[in-house]
């Protein structure tokens, strides 16, 4: 967690923040929104070879502001892109997994477009099946269909059989 | 014989009352109502009561010089008060009946019936018992949320003089009968030849069953039995049953009103605390009100060519069950005029029925919600649903905004709407 990071872990966030400012094009973040480094783990496998292979991974997220176009929200939740990096433990990019938002910075990139489009298409259908499901949308005034999408992402809320837990539409 | 049946929409604001009229050959129609009840918070207009809509009705029977008003059948879809409130008056120990249609669970012979209600009245009087709590308002501090949800839990508060009506009222001795979704084929009343009534829900269905146990209300019990014990006077019972002793222990006044939280909790803690005590509440009364809704009646009448769907409140689950069977899908196929479910709410008119089922290419004759805006709940009705049905229907009406030169419609100031139905003459 970088709040609770010792000094250590927070240069490796910082540089961490740096390599992926300097390399957002190629991790398909936006380099018009400030990054932020959501994680960072070790990750501990066995090869192939029966050898123990150590990887980092790292996340990388992006939240566009209220008001920007990019911004894209329901029920007081947030659709954020994000980039998970893996590195092999001599600092080599080995894979990267991306969850972008449409953007300029995707033109040029006819399949991450489209991944982008399709983000954000799945957020807004997930959103309307929740609606048509959750009885409380009913009975909900302006201001609580505005909190709606972060109040049913509550612990309670799935011992309550909301529908979060069961869509079958 | 005419070419049209004739349906009578009353202005109830936020409620449903329809009288529908089946032309006979030489004999007044077979009049059938369904429903007769209006939401408190959304009466048609300042001083109005549901009598009026009652009144309104027994001048409709008298038309033609009945003396003695009669009607065929009374429907009763659930008894939530928006659908029975306007039972509850004493102008029916005048009006003739000749059959009560009411959904199973309102079966007094039928245990599992008894089951259900009881299981729902039992958290309506919890509910209310909760939300008149003088902490209540106090630890919620928002007057207008406060409202808003009892008027909510009111709506499902056993109306028993209404119910009353409905089970043992009415002149003549009509026969009641508790529907349930029938394989057996549809209902064919002898007075009306080419009638036929397909009951398309509630279902006896396991799971449909366990959609009327509200889930989450059991908290709300507990002011049941204070309730109860506060009434007799009585010591309570199993006081001392408790993990802990007295000593470590604050009343439930003094939890609701968090004057006991300590200093230890900041004005952000008990906010949140207070914050999660609401949505706890509002979840119980609305799965209440979806419970109730979901024994709702949902009634095809089918009549020369006609098909009147009147799916009372009837939820997701009744809506399901009714869209999966191929036989039923066929049926709601063949709609021409579409009773709104749930005064145009988004979850008691599937988007499968309106997109899949529903044609575009030729369009029902006409769909209506009988409606009026509550500020409280402006989901009611849905903007989106009824423009999709825009696309599905010859004409959309709304009895709160009722419009002069509907071809086929005919508004009544001051009572309601009249529509004409194309039915083979």
């Amino acid at each position: 967690m970088a709040a609770s990071a010792s000094h250590g872990e927070s240069v490796q966030f910082t540089q961490l923040h740096q390599f992926a400012t300097a390399h957002a094009p190629s991790l398909q973040l936006d380099p018009g929104l400030p990054i932020k480094v959501a994680g960072m783990h070790p990750s501990f496998h066995i090869d192939e070879n029966g050898q123990l292979l150590v990887e980092l991974v790292a996340q990388l997220t992006q939240s566009p502001s209220p008001g920007d176009p990019r911004h894209v929200s329901a029920g007081g939740v947030r659709l954020r892109a994000g980039t998970t990096v893996v590195f092999s433990s001599d600092g080599r990019v080995r894979y990267v997994a991306t969850r972008p938002l449409p953007g300029p910075h995707l033109l040029g990139n006819a399949a991450q477009q489209e991944l982008a489009l399709s983000r954000v298409d799945g957020f807004h259908s997930y959103v309307a099946a929740l609606d048509a499901r959750d009885p409380l949308t009913l009975w909900s005034d302006h201001r609580r269909h505005a909190r709606r999408m972060k109040e049913r992402a509550s612990f309670a809320a799935a011992h309550l059989g909301r529908p979060s837990r069961s869509i079958h539409a | 014989m005419p070419d049209s049946l004739r349906i009578r929409l009353y202005d109830v604001g936020f409620g449903d009352c329809f009288l529908v009229e089946f032309p006979r050959h030489a004999e007044a129609p077979f009049r059938v109502l369904v429903d007769c009840g209006a939401h408190r918070s959304g009466y048609p207009r300042p001083g109005w009561k549901p009598e009026h809509a009652v009144r309104a009705i027994l001048d409709d029977l008298a038309e033609g010089g009945h003396d003695e008003p009669s009607l065929d059948v009374v429907v009763a879809t659930h008894r939530h008060q928006d659908h029975v409130s306007g039972f509850d008056s004493r102008l029916w120990r005048d009006v003739a009946v000749g059959e009560v249609w009411m959904p199973w669970t309102e079966n007094p012979d039928d245990p599992e019936a008894t089951a259900v209600r009881e299981r729902q009245s039992r958290l309506a009087l919890g509910l209310q018992m909760a939300f008149e709590d003088p902490a209540f308002p106090a630890r919620t501090g928002d007057p207008e949320a406060v409202a808003a949800l009892r008027a909510l839990a009111a709506n499902s508060l056993t109306n028993e003089s209404a119910m009353r009506t409905l089970h043992r009222g009415f002149r003549g001795s009509p026969q009641r009968r508790f529907l349930a979704a029938r394989d057996a084929g549809p209902l064919t009343p002898a007075g009306c030849p080419g009638l036929a009534v397909h009951v398309l829900g509630p279902s006896r269905d396991i799971d449909v069953i366990r959609e009327m146990d509200p889930p989450g209300g059991q908290s709300f019990l507990r002011f049941l039995d204070a309730g109860t014990r506060l009434g007799s006077g009585a010591p309570t019972e199993g006081a001392d049953a408790g993990p802990f002793s007295r000593n470590f222990r604050i009343s439930p006044a003094e939890h609701e009103s968090g004057q006991r939280h300590g200093p230890a909790a900041s004005p952000e803690i008990k906010a949140a605390a207070a914050g999660t005590m609401m949505a706890a509440d509002f979840a119980a009364a609305v799965s209440l009100d979806k419970a109730i809704n979901g024994t709702s009646l949902m009634l095809m009448f089918a009549f020369r060519g006609a098909y009147l769907l009147f799916p009372g409140d009837a939820q997701w689950g009744t809506w399901e069950a009714a869209l999966r069977d191929p036989t039923t899908r066929d049926l709601l196929e063949r709609t021409t005029f579409y009773k709104i479910g749930h005064h145009g709410s988004h979850n008691a008119t599937p988007v499968e029925f309106v997109e899949k089922v529903l044609s575009s290419s030729a369009p029902m004759w006409g769909a209506v919600a009988s409606v009026r805006p509550v500020a409280s709940w402006p989901e009611i009705p849905r903007a989106p649903m009824l423009d999709a049905l825009r696309t599905r229907a010859e004409r959309i009406v709304r009895s709160d905004q009722p419009e002069a030169g509907i071809a086929g419609t005919e508004v009544r100031p001051g009572i309601g709407i009249d529509f004409h139905v194309p039915a083979a003459g």
